[in-house]
């Protein structure tokens, strides 16, 4: 009786705590889509699915303070192709949400905006700009202005999605291979 | 056993939902201060600030001048998202310490990237400064004088329009039907000495007779390069024709002679590749029936207002210190404009108002929200045998 109460505790803390903050597991439908038309770019001939990541308890806090939602593993008969990383970042009044697509050596294959918010500054998901990041790895600057040009009128959605790659780069080495 | 775990979570959410419509209808009874600090609202607004605090110095000549120290501009915004979709965002302007203007205000609905839809207080999309004109994303204290005599920035009427990005394309458009300039309302508001810049209405209880289409496109396929193509349309507004019976020809040509017809082309670029920077306008502007508007109202408008600048700049901190924080940046521009470019009436040409300036200066940008700038203007008109007037600026601006 005692841990079947204790057990009705966590379940009704649990639903509060989820109906309370939300639940920011799996990729909405429409981001999903987005994420399978782009493994299909990157991959072809391949059939490659997406398998959520765990990420352990040493890491989690990190992980939440550089705005990312969730990591997966890419996933193709059974072969790990490589990882995709849904996050958010900032833009000037609302966030935005983007996918980074990694290799196994963790090298950046495509970064993606699967959903702008703001009216202004949505040229962050211009094509061409995020192609600057395609290669970058853990030994890049990864920095705007750097490595990385800006868009004008778009400085603050440039900026925070260049260092979201810079800080995703640098967790997901410390996530995958413990560097 | 299960049924029971059921039961209480479904009293869970049953508690959980009244709470939240408790909290919804308290949400209007609450004033904006204690909405602001609620927890469930943090994420919903967003408070910023730009502002910049100017002194200007006259200097070089024979005769003595006073310095003039003003707190320029302190400019609240306020956006506020209603859902996903809706945010409505809002500038409140306190101009010379004691002006209270809108800066912007409008409701934005973001159908999806390609399509957004506002209405409201907009921005004109005009060159550069009018939408990008914070202190720490432009060198010099004082903005180009070609986005204060030719484009009167800052610009912005009550109208409504849509707005998007074509990202495969690198191709971003706005298009707007917004209220026009007022050339007449018992008095004539066009003159060379400014151009247009005392016909903004600026939303305060403006006067319509004639919608105006304002649109922009710009182009970023090129990496580190924005170029725009603006172009402004539209009759004046004036309050002539009240009361004019539309049959009577006489009145109605009249009446007809307090109104221009303008047509505005812009050319922007910005230009960065890593520590060097560059932009530059042009501006062309054409105005019909000035003739009969300047006898009219015994103003002085050009029949065709021009300006141009091109700036260039480079940030030397990367060299003294790699910390990315900082920058310290001079920079130099060239603007060249004339608000009587084109005259029919010779009489009227005032070459005090064909100008050259030449400014140069320094900004040291101690993080990227904060700078504090000094430069030098040199002032040239085409009078003849007048002297340049030497400007020295200095002030700080922020933008958060």
């Amino acid at each position: 009786m005692y841990s079947n109460s204790l057990h009705f505790k966590f379940t009704l803390l649990a639903m509060v705590f989820i109906m309370a903050f939300g639940y920011s597991g799996p990729l909405p439908s429409s981001h999903l889509k987005k994420v399978n038309k782009e493994l299909k770019q990157l991959w072809p001939e391949k059939d490659v699915k997406i398998k959520p990541f765990l990420i352990d308890n040493a890491n989690s806090q990190l992980a939440e303070n550089i705005g990312i939602e969730e990591v997966y593993a890419l996933v193709s008969d059974g072969n790990e192709l490589g990882f995709m990383v849904y996050f958010k970042v900032a833009s000037k009044f609302d966030v935005f949400d983007l996918a980074l697509f990694y290799d196994t050596n963790l090298l950046i294959k495509s970064m993606k905006v699967l959903e702008y918010r703001e009216d202004h500054g949505g040229e962050v998901g211009s094509s061409r700009w995020l192609k600057q990041f395609i290669g970058l790895g853990k030994d890049d600057a990864i920095r705007l202005n750097d490595d990385i040009q800006g868009i004008s009128g778009a400085t603050i959605s440039c900026e925070s999605a260049t260092k979201g790659a810079k800080d995703i780069t640098v967790f997901m080495n410390k996530l995958v291979k413990d560097e | 056993m299960h049924h029971k775990l059921f039961l209480v979570a479904f009293m869970a959410l049953l508690i959980q939902n009244s709470l939240y419509s408790q909290n919804a209808d308290t949400t209007f009874s609450q004033n904006a201060a204690n909405t602001l600090l609620t927890n469930a609202e943090k994420n919903r607004v967003t408070m910023g600030m730009y502002a910049e605090i100017d002194y200007n110095q006259q200097f070089g000549d024979s005769v003595k001048h006073a310095g003039n120290l003003d707190a320029h501009r302190l400019v609240l915004l306020f956006a506020y998202k209603f859902t996903n979709r809706a945010t409505f965002v809002t500038e409140i302007e306190v101009e010379h310490v004691s002006e209270i203007y809108i800066e912007q205000a409008f409701l934005n609905v973001k159908v999806n990237d390609k399509l957004n839809v506002k209405g409201g207080m907009l921005l004109i999309p005009m060159g550069i400064i009018n939408e990008y004109h914070e202190p720490t994303i432009r060198n010099g204290v004082e903005r180009p004088n070609v986005d204060q005599y030719i484009v009167p920035t800052t610009w912005r009427e009550i109208g409504l329009g849509i707005s998007g990005n074509f990202n495969n394309a690198s191709l971003a458009y706005q298009l707007y039907i917004v209220n026009g300039f007022i050339g007449y309302n018992g008095e004539g508001k066009f003159r060379g000495v400014d151009g247009y810049r005392k016909g903004r209405q600026k939303g305060a209880e403006s006067v319509i007779s004639s919608p105006n289409l304002s649109a922009k496109l710009d182009y970023y396929g090129i990496p580190g390069l924005k170029i725009g193509l603006s172009g402004y349309f539209g009759k004046s507004q004036t309050t002539a024709f009240n009361g004019v019976n539309p049959d009577d020809n006489y009145l109605m040509e009249t009446a007809d002679s307090s109104v221009v017809s303008i047509a505005m082309l812009g050319v922007d670029a910005r230009y960065r590749y890593k520590n060097f920077t560059a932009r530059g306008e042009f501006i062309y502007s054409n105005n019909k029936n000035t003739a009969a508007y300047n006898q009219y109202t015994g103003k002085d408008l050009g029949e065709a207002l021009l300006g141009f600048y091109v700036e260039a700049a480079y940030d030397f901190w990367p060299m003294i210190a790699n910390n990315t924080n900082h920058s310290l940046t001079p920079f130099v521009r060239i603007e060249k404009y004339n608000t009587q470019q084109k005259m029919t009436d010779q009489s009227l040409i005032n070459n005090a108002y064909n100008r050259f300036d030449l400014v140069t200066g320094l900004g040291f940008w101690i993080s990227p929200g904060a700078v504090v700038k000094a430069d030098y203007q040199m002032l040239v008109n085409k009078v003849p045998n007048s002297n340049a007037v030497n400007m020295f600026n200095m002030g700080i601006g922020i933008w958060f």
